[in-house]
């Protein structure tokens, strides 16, 4: 799908979503939302396991206690576990032992073994008095093979990070940035799920953050990265599990600042880029968030509460400066500097924009235990966000820069889980909502379409918008022209009004999940879990230019592209972008009543007869099947449903060897718009309900656990699964949708005023209409119009046997505990994207076929091929191209040979999807890792990737255009986009190294000291050499094999944290403390420009740096080539983002 | 302490993963080129469109999957067919029955025809020279150049026997499945109107042509490739011959311009009275196309060079100019003979095939 159509919508569209919660996922996040205990009893003065010990777990996080027997082996198992600290106390010989200190984890499983010995006891002990028994429990996870990280508050208190869970993502090892979020195990963003207290929070519409939560509300947030069991699905990236605070018996809670003044940010470093001479810098003026948060109990042991509120501000300014190229020399050459190879401009003139946005940030919870078998809990909570914004774009009149934005999501999240059979079978069910919305409003007066200045010109010609008298000094060809041979304020692409593409939309997730654990004693321990959900979806949007339509006004220069128009210039030609919608459709026969395979025009109008010829908006479409009229505002209601299904066991055949399997069924099913289920389409066929549907996508995990310590310390592990994407529903909107988007050329023959044909309405610049003049209001009565193109026919075609996207991933690795509370590791992934889903063409975008790209359809289409033959038979046609008098010679007839070819054009398109590449990315990473158990003084977890990503398919969304369409990337929308796509992914980094670490200075009555620190150090993307296509616009032409191009330099980040708390009493401490971010200021490129040439041009396969300067243009205008080399872009290479500068953010806590 | 065989197994599943990392090869992808081995010949193309974009196959190479097939061109997509899917067949077509018949192709355009020659490999790029476009105003240089192969000349041209004067250009972009197909020498005649219609021409690959590698093409894949100039034809008039009654009026001191395929050399088209174009004029009141055609009288038709400069059109008149309200016609002699510049023939159409009939009108 082209990209360009959905530009407008991406930048500055910001993330709401609705969210599904996945049957299984559910049973996960219950089993996610809690970690789980076991060990081993025995008796040091028999020697033998201590069968019939009562185990009693307490801890401030959980309601109630947990009691468990341990069995004639002498073990124990105890699962649902809030993470925190416990304390174990064990009864056995009628004497109590005490082991505290017990931490519980997100979704790991503890092992501890503990040793009482009843002689001792006997022997010392008075009566009632509580035995201690000192050890440590060890920190590696002997439940499971799952690599990735969890960050607790002792992390989120004492590093610098971001302010919410999405700000820690990049603790883990081995993730990195990308446009969207956070890349976790070589995936891009979009393919991570985000399950917040059990519940899916992902975007339905493009997959990525939805609800977001600050780390105050925060428990802990587990980051899976890989290695995870059949409980878990639907990513093929990383799985972010977060749990919310809950309330104790106590009343504990902290109140909390957060600020960064602009002062505080260093100036950033200029990014020089030639060719504009508007530029814009943000600068941030304050940003400042205050909170609290506090639980406790409602009624003690039994129901416990814990709210929170945070208001979170941004306070931007964005700094519009205008610029003057400098010819001191007047030799009609702009200067350059001689150092940087750059033009030389001077400022002229600048504007402050100013943004402001308010996240109020909430949560809400209740945990209540009827008894210590039965537990629930109710949720709620949400990151609702509005204020105004600024554009991305300030090449355009600035008044129209601005715009109202309201976004977020909120959640209500409701839990039970009960135990019965001692603890031995448990049964979970979950029920959510998610809603995420997004709504960006043009503020007053700003609803007038788009109109952009495709070529370069002087900014002067737009003074009346940017002040003549401010910008006097970019004024050409006046006795004061300072630069009087050049000119002085070139622009290319200036927008004089509108504010462009915008979505209205809602995303809304409604789930439920029923899931059941059971131990079961049979040739070890079997932990056997299953569990079903289902969670239904909506993506609802709606989707408008202001205006109703996008205009874009021709260059004035000659054919060649090159040489400026020696007869002067000539009215430019516009181009005409709107959104249509199907008024109805029509036949053949009314369209061309004389047959002769040409829309009727008898009256001569330019125009086909059958439409209103007063009304200009009517086109015909969908290959003249259907009336189509501009649409205010395309509406598509869309939903999904997703049902998946679990099975696993975690068996424990030795106590340190543990077999863990499973497998997961699950399948999706897409709907089409309601507005368009049950419609005849243009081409004459009812259209369905459902889109598509993916069906039983098995995915088998199965993975291995050895402790060679048999003590906890350690263990060897490896794990093989498969994991399927759960397709976000961008897809059902844009390609399900009725989306129908027009190009139409105004004033193709660019008619000058003599010219007998002459139309002023068409003759339209800036620089000829009154001041304030819409001009889409002047052009709509140009009647001068030829359709370039129309794209779209309402929904597309999804072939049929298409399967679901899936990785499948190899993790081998081993831990060892090396010191009590620090443990090291090791390990291997190997993760492939062996199917995807994509939308391809052959037709060059005139029809596409949603299918696996590279797959051989050749079965599924000779079943079309025959379904063709028989509609041709009953149509009375020998063959499509039958013109005797008898095929098709009724309305019934017309339409099954109409069907028929449509049929034999999908069945064409299937066959030929095998000539399209197979997706490949493969991804493999060597990880070491050193983990220490964050406590209250102390944490340090560093990791050290080594990594290689290639392929030739990035994932949900390009990482080099940044067109976020998930499945529906422009990727394979023609053959002859596939050349030179593989190489080194834009995720690929080789080496990533991250350190983080904080130490706590007790002061005893002094205070407390805290210093945390934050080390990164990460190699560069490798770049390539773009140019664009003549039918998909910029940056699809591959010119260079992917990754060609020199890798940006690796760049490094420090980060520190300085803190200090006073203890006003037991439970009351009072903290401020500093945070600096990016230490030493290091601004090192993070991203160049890769686009060698806005010309078209076709890839030079395998080709390297030499073949450039020989690469032939395209005409944009015929599709030749020409003997013009490309033209090239003089920020090629240049880097176009940098690091943020230094800044330090002040805050306090007072924690009670 | 973990014991010795974890610490192996350490180095075990490291050494793994290297080979993993290392050992596994890049996929071949079915849009690459091929460039191991010398550089091959996988089709010859000729500009053969009126409209000047569609390029036809003269020569496939027979047995070579790589060659390409059924390719989307041009904006619009169309699907063409280069070269038959049947890798066994040569350049050809098939016609409606199915029946294949290998042919070179003999229509080349000749006011602006060229050919392309694609290979399955990108070549040594030195073998074009690039020439630097200068903006007229500044008459500096602009970043942009145009291709050039005057000065380096990899092929042989060849047309009637006498070398051909050429000029062209290297472009390394595209595969068997883009438009254009490539990579590609693209050779242009310098001056086509020095090539008579009608030509039949060859080109041959030097040995010059090499690969990165500096392997040449092998010499049995060098050519010579076949091809011909379409002969000198006539495509039209303007005013265009029309339906009786709806006859088009000139002014009287226009002309009638009779357009070709290629460089006319108007001298060879002799006017007059007894020449080949015979031109009438009615009699006053006389608006019968098939009246003036069949009793009008003869006039003094001139043939000269087309006003507006063009190459491939001539202009024809009344000696002493059209007489206002009085129909003409104009038709040829059934058999005749013109030339192009470069002395390639062509006819003009019968009487039976072409009559034009026009109204001469007094200018405003």
């Amino acid at each position: 799908m082209k990209k360009q159509l959905l530009q407008a919508i991406m930048a500055g569209s910001l993330l709401g979503g609705t969210f599904l919660l996945l049957p299984s996922e559910a049973f996960a996040q219950s089993g996610a939302t809690v970690g789980s205990l076991r060990g081993v009893l025995k008796d040091k003065s028999t020697g033998e396991a201590a069968i019939g010990a009562t185990v009693v777990a307490t801890s401030p996080a959980m309601v109630g206690e947990q009691v468990v027997i341990t069995d004639e082996t002498g073990q124990y198992f105890i699962n649902s576990l809030q993470p925190g600290l416990y304390t174990l106390t064990i009864y056995y010989n009628n004497q109590p032992f005490s082991r505290p200190n017990v931490l519980i984890q997100l979704g790991k499983e503890a092992v501890v073994n503990v040793t009482v010995d009843s002689a001792v006891a006997a022997g010392k002990a008075g009566p009632g008095e509580v035995i201690q028994l000192e050890g440590r429990v060890p920190i590696v996870d002997q439940g499971s093979t799952k690599t990735g990280f969890t960050v607790t508050d002792d992390y989120t208190r004492n590093i610098p990070t971001g302010r919410t869970f999405a700000g820690v993502l990049g603790s883990v090892g081995g993730s990195q940035n990308d446009q969207f979020g956070v890349s976790l195990a070589g995936a891009t963003s979009a393919e991570n799920i985000y399950v917040v207290e059990g519940i899916n929070t992902t975007d339905t519409g493009f997959g990525g953050v939805s609800t977001n939560l600050p780390n105050e509300f925060i428990s802990e947030t587990e980051i899976i990265t890989g290695g995870y069991n059949a409980e878990f699905g639907r990513a093929t990236g990383g799985i972010v599990n977060v749990i919310t605070k809950s309330g104790s018996n106590q009343f504990r809670g902290s109140v909390f600042g957060y600020f960064t003044p602009g002062a505080l940010v260093a100036d950033a470093k200029v990014i020089q880029r030639e060719g504009s001479s508007i530029d814009s810098e943000t600068n941030l003026d304050l940003a400042f968030d205050v909170g609290a948060e506090i639980g406790g109990p409602i009624i003690k042991d039994k129901l416990w509460f814990h709210i929170g509120i945070n208001p979170s501000s941004q306070r931007s300014s964005i700094t519009r400066t205008i610029n003057s190229l400098v010819d001191s020399e007047g030799d009609g050459i702009a200067d350059i500097d001689p150092n940087t190879g750059f033009t030389i401009r001077e400022r002229v003139a600048s504007r402050d924009l100013k943004q402001n946005l308010t996240t109020y940030f909430f949560t809400a919870k209740i945990n209540g235990a009827i008894n210590e078998q039965h537990q629930f809990q109710v949720s709620t909570f949400g990151n609702p966000r509005s204020g105004e914004a600024v554009s991305g774009n300030l090449v355009k009149n600035p008044d129209f820069a601005r715009f109202d934005n309201q976004d977020g999501a909120y959640d209500f999240a409701g839990k039970w889980t009960s135990k019965f059979n001692q603890g031995k079978t448990q049964v979970d069910a979950v029920l959510g909502f998610h809603r995420g919305y997004d709504r960006v409003k043009p503020l007053g007066g700003q609803d007038v379409a788009p109109a952009v200045f495709n070529f370069t010109r002087s900014l002067h010609d737009f003074a009346p918008i940017e002040g003549g008298d401010a910008i006097g000094a970019c004024q050409d060809g006046v006795a004061d022209d300072p630069y009087p041979m050049i000119t002085n304020c070139p622009v290319l692409g200036y927008q004089s009004q509108g504010l462009g593409f915008l979505e209205d939309r809602t995303n809304d997730r409604a789930s439920f999940v029923l899931a059941a654990t059971q131990r079961v004693k049979a040739a070890g321990y079997h932990t056997f879990k299953g569990g079903i959900d289902v969670d239904f979806a909506t993506y609802d949007s709606v989707k408008e230019f202001t205006g109703n339509a996008g205009l874009t006004r021709g260059n004035n220069r000659a054919a060649d592209g090159v040489t400026p128009e020696l007869n002067g210039p000539r009215p430019g030609s516009w181009q005409l972008r709107e959104q249509l919608q199907i008024v109805r459709n029509v036949g053949q026969d009314e369209i061309d009543t004389d047959m002769d395979g040409v829309p009727d025009d008898f009256d001569m109008d330019g125009r086909p007869d059958i439409l209103d010829p007063n009304d200009l908006s009517q086109i015909l479409c969908v290959n003249d099947n259907a009336i189509c009229s501009n649409v205010d505002g395309l509406a598509a209601e869309t939903n999904n449903r997703s049902i998946a299904v679990f099975l696993q066991d975690s068996w424990q055949i030795r106590p340190n060897l543990t077999l863990n399997a499973g497998v997961r069924w699950e399948q999706q099913t897409g709907y089409v718009a309601k507005r368009l289920q049950n419609t005849i389409s243009p081409d004459g066929e009812t259209i369905p309900e459902k889109a598509y549907e993916l069906k039983n996508q098995i995915a088998p995990r199965i993975g291995l656990i050895y402790d060679p310590t048999q003590e906890g310390k350690s263990k060897v592990f490896g794990h093989w699964g498969r994991f399927y994407e759960n397709v976000p529903m961008d897809l059902n909107v844009r390609a399900f949708g009725g989306e129908i988007t027009n190009f139409t050329n105004l004033n193709p023959n660019r008619r000058a005023s003599d010219d007998p044909m002459y139309n002023p309405a068409c003759d339209v610049d800036f620089t000829n209409q009154p001041v304030g003049t819409d001009l889409a209001e002047v052009l709509a009565g140009c009647d001068q119009r030829v359709i370039a193109r129309t794209l779209g026919g309402g929904t597309e075609f999804v072939a049929p046997g298409t399967k679901g996207q899936f990785t499948q991933e190899l993790v081998i690795g081993a831990e060892y505990e090396l010191i009590p509370d620090l443990k090291i590791g090791i390990n291997y992934v190997h993760r492939s994207l062996p199917q995807v889903i994509e939308d391809i063409s052959t037709d060059g975008g005139n029809h596409y076929l949603i299918t696996n790209p590279g797959a051989n359809l050749d079965d599924a289409a000779q079943d079309l091929f025959a379904e063709s033959a028989r509609l041709l038979m009953e149509a009375g046609c020998s063959s499509l191209e039958d013109e005797s008098p008898t095929c098709g010679d009724s309305s019934d007839k017309a339409q099954k040979l109409a069907l028929a070819g449509l049929n034999d054009l999908r069945a064409n398109q299937m066959v030929a999807a095998k000539k399209f590449d197979k997706p490949v990315r493969n991804y493999d990473a060597l990880q070491f890792t050193v983990v220490q158990r964050p406590t209250r003084r102390s944490l340090l977890q560093a990791s050290y990737t080594y990594s290689v990503s290639k392929g030739n398919y990035p994932g949900l969304f390009s990482t080099e255009t940044g067109q976020l369409d998930p499945n529906l990337t422009s990727l394979y929308d023609l053959p002859d986009l596939m050349a030179n796509r593989y190489g080194p992914m834009g995720l690929d980094r080789p080496h990533n190294i991250k350190v983080d670490g904080f130490y706590q200075f007790d002061l005893k009555k002094a205070g407390v000291l805290t210093t945390g620190a934050s080390f990164r150090a990460i190699s560069g993307i490798a770049h390539n050499a773009l140019a664009a296509h003549p039918v998909y616009g910029d940056q699809e032409s591959y010119l260079l094999p992917r990754g060609a191009i020199s890798r940006s330099p690796a760049t490094f980040q420090t980060d520190v944290h300085l803190s200090y708390g006073y203890r006003v009493n037991k439970n009351t401490t009072i903290e401020g403390f500093i945070r600096i971010f990016n230490l030493l200021n290091a601004q090192e490129e993070l991203d160049a420009d890769e686009e060698f040439s806005i010309d078209n041009a076709n890839p030079v396969v395998g080709g390297e740096a030499a073949d450039l300067p020989h690469v032939k243009t395209i005409d944009g205008n015929t599709g030749s080539e020409t003997n013009l080399t490309l033209t090239p872009n003089k920020n090629f290479g240049n880097l176009n983002a940098r690091q943020a500068p230094t800044s330090a953010q002040l805050g306090f806590r007072v924690t009670f | 302490m973990f014991v010795n065989p974890l610490r192996t197994q350490g180095v075990i599943v490291s050494t793994l993963a290297l080979i993993a990392v290392a050992g596994c090869d890049d996929p071949v992808a079915a849009t690459d080129l091929r460039p191991e081995g010398p550089p091959e010949v996988l089709t010859v193309l000729a500009m053969n469109d009126p409209g000047g974009f569609f390029e036809q196959a003269t020569f496939c190479k027979e047995g070579d999957a790589k060659r390409p097939g059924l390719v989307a061109a041009g904006l619009s997509f169309e699907n063409i067919q280069i070269c038959d899917d049947d890798l066994s067949r040569p350049a050809g077509s098939v016609d409606e029955d199915g029946t294949f018949t290998p042919a070179i192709t003999e229509d080349l355009q000749p006011t602006f025809w060229y050919m392309r020659v694609m290979f399955d490999e990108l070549l040594n790029p030195d073998i074009e020279e690039l020439i630097e476009i200068l903006d007229p105003t500044t008459n500096e240089g602009t970043g942009i150049f145009n291709g050039s192969l005057v000065n380096t000349q990899p092929v042989l041209l060849n047309c009637n026997g006498t070398a051909v004067e050429y000029d062209g250009y290297y472009s390394p972009s595209g595969n068997n499945i883009t438009w254009p197909l490539g990579p590609s020498l693209v050779i242009q005649p310098v001056d086509p109107s020095t090539v008579p219609s009608g030509s039949s021409c060859t080109l041959e690959i030097k040995d010059i042509v090499v690969d990165k590698g500096g392997e040449p093409v092998p010499a049995d894949q060098r050519g010579p490739f076949m091809f011909g100039i379409s002969p000198l034809q006539f495509v039209g008039s303007s005013p265009e011959p029309s339906e009786p009654g709806e006859e088009a009026e000139i002014v009287t001191d226009s002309a009638v311009v009779l357009s070709f395929n290629g460089f006319i050399d108007p001298a060879s088209i002799a006017g007059g009275t007894t020449g080949e174009v015979i031109l009438k004029e009615g009699a006053v009141g006389d608006v019968d196309c098939a009246n003036v055609t069949a009793t009008g009288t003869v006039v003094n038709a001139g043939v000269a060079e087309n006003a507006d400069g063009d190459p491939v059109s001539v202009d024809i008149t009344k000696v002493g100019g059209f007489t206002a309200d009085r129909m003409y016609s104009l038709t040829f002699t059934d058999t005749n003979e013109v030339q192009d510049v470069a002395g390639g023939v062509g006819t003009l159409p019968g009487a039976d095939d072409f009559t034009l009939c026009f109204l001469a009108t007094a200018p405003i």
